[in-house]
């Protein structure tokens, strides 16, 4: 591969290169390199705080969720006056046992069309 | 010089690079030692400017301590490092510049007055090139890249690469006549 490098210019390069202090640059970089890590894990401490009560404020509307849906789902659909009979259809005579049933149905009709 | 900087100034500089893979800030720091002269100078020859030269250095070690894991052989670092950094100047002139295609002096104003002599003629030359045809030229004179070389790092079409070095040394020849002079005529140095 051709370089088309004049030589004159070449050394014009070469002789205009300057010597550098090499300590106060490198401490400016490295206290750089420092402070940056420093603000990562400020960061990575703030996401986590962030994340954490989100976790918590979901956690308590979960529970909520998960006790209105424990009171809910065994509710009885129709009242029966026989204790042994209400007992006995207890499983498809809830509201769980109806979303099951449906879901059961749904299933079914799935397999039958596809 | 405290143990462990002696020891890190013996040590060659693919194990250096290992070690800062790993999280080692004192072999990191070692890596900039020995790589800050070279890469300021090459910032100083895009930019013009020494303040801003070091400012661009600086942020092309950040992101090479922030990416060194990802460096895949220890002895391209140099390669790597220098894609960065021509990564971070192209960077600042898009952010500075956006109109940087147009035949414009925008290193013109960097050309400060701390680089004495050569450097500063230099400088001045250079800053006087469209940016594209000056990081062609330093490229081409200052880090002794081929053309094809030139393509891979810049992303610009080998034609126009080989066009921008000819018109580059051209001017250049011009600006610095008194450097350049034929033989036989003195040569300012």
């Amino acid at each position: 591969m051709t370089t088309d490098r004049d030589p004159q210019l070449a050394s014009l390069f070469q002789s205009a290169e300057e010597k550098f202090p090499d300590e106060a640059f490198t401490s400016r970089v490295m206290s750089a390199v420092e402070s940056r890590r420093r603000r990562s894990i400020i960061g990575w401490v703030i996401s986590g705080l962030v994340l954490a009560s989100c976790a918590w404020f979901l956690v308590l509307v979960l529970q909520d969720a998960v006790f209105l849906l424990t009171q809910f789902l065994p509710a009885t659909i129709i009242d029966m006056d026989n204790r042994w009979t209400a007992q006995l259809l207890a499983p498809v005579n809830s509201v769980s046992g109806l979303f099951g049933l449906g879901a059961l149905a749904l299933w079914a009709a799935f397999r039958k069309l596809f | 010089m405290p143990l462990a900087r002696k020891h890190y100034s013996r040590s060659p500089e693919s194990l250096l690079v290992g070690l800062a893979r790993n999280g080692d800030r004192g072999a990191y720091a070692e890596l900039v030692r020995r790589r800050q002269a070279w890469l300021r100078n090459l910032m100083l020859r895009f930019s013009g400017d020494r303040t801003l030269a070091d400012d661009l250095a600086q942020m092309a070690f950040l992101q090479g301590w922030q990416n060194i894991r990802h460096l895949q052989s220890r002895g391209r670092f140099g390669a790597w490092l220098k894609r960065i950094a021509i990564n971070v100047w192209l960077q600042y002139l898009r952010k500075k510049d956006p109109l940087r295609h147009a035949d414009e002096h925008s290193g013109a104003e960097g050309a400060q007055q701390e680089v004495t002599g050569i450097g500063m003629d230099l400088d001045r030359a250079l800053a006087a090139l469209p940016v594209e045809v000056r990081l062609c030229i330093v490229l081409s004179y200052y880090e002794g890249m081929n053309h094809r070389e030139i393509t891979e790092y810049t992303d610009l079409p080998l034609g126009t690469v080989k066009s921008h070095i000819r018109r580059g040394t051209k001017r250049l020849r011009e600006s610095l006549s008194a450097y350049t002079a034929p033989p036989g005529e003195e040569v300012m140095t």
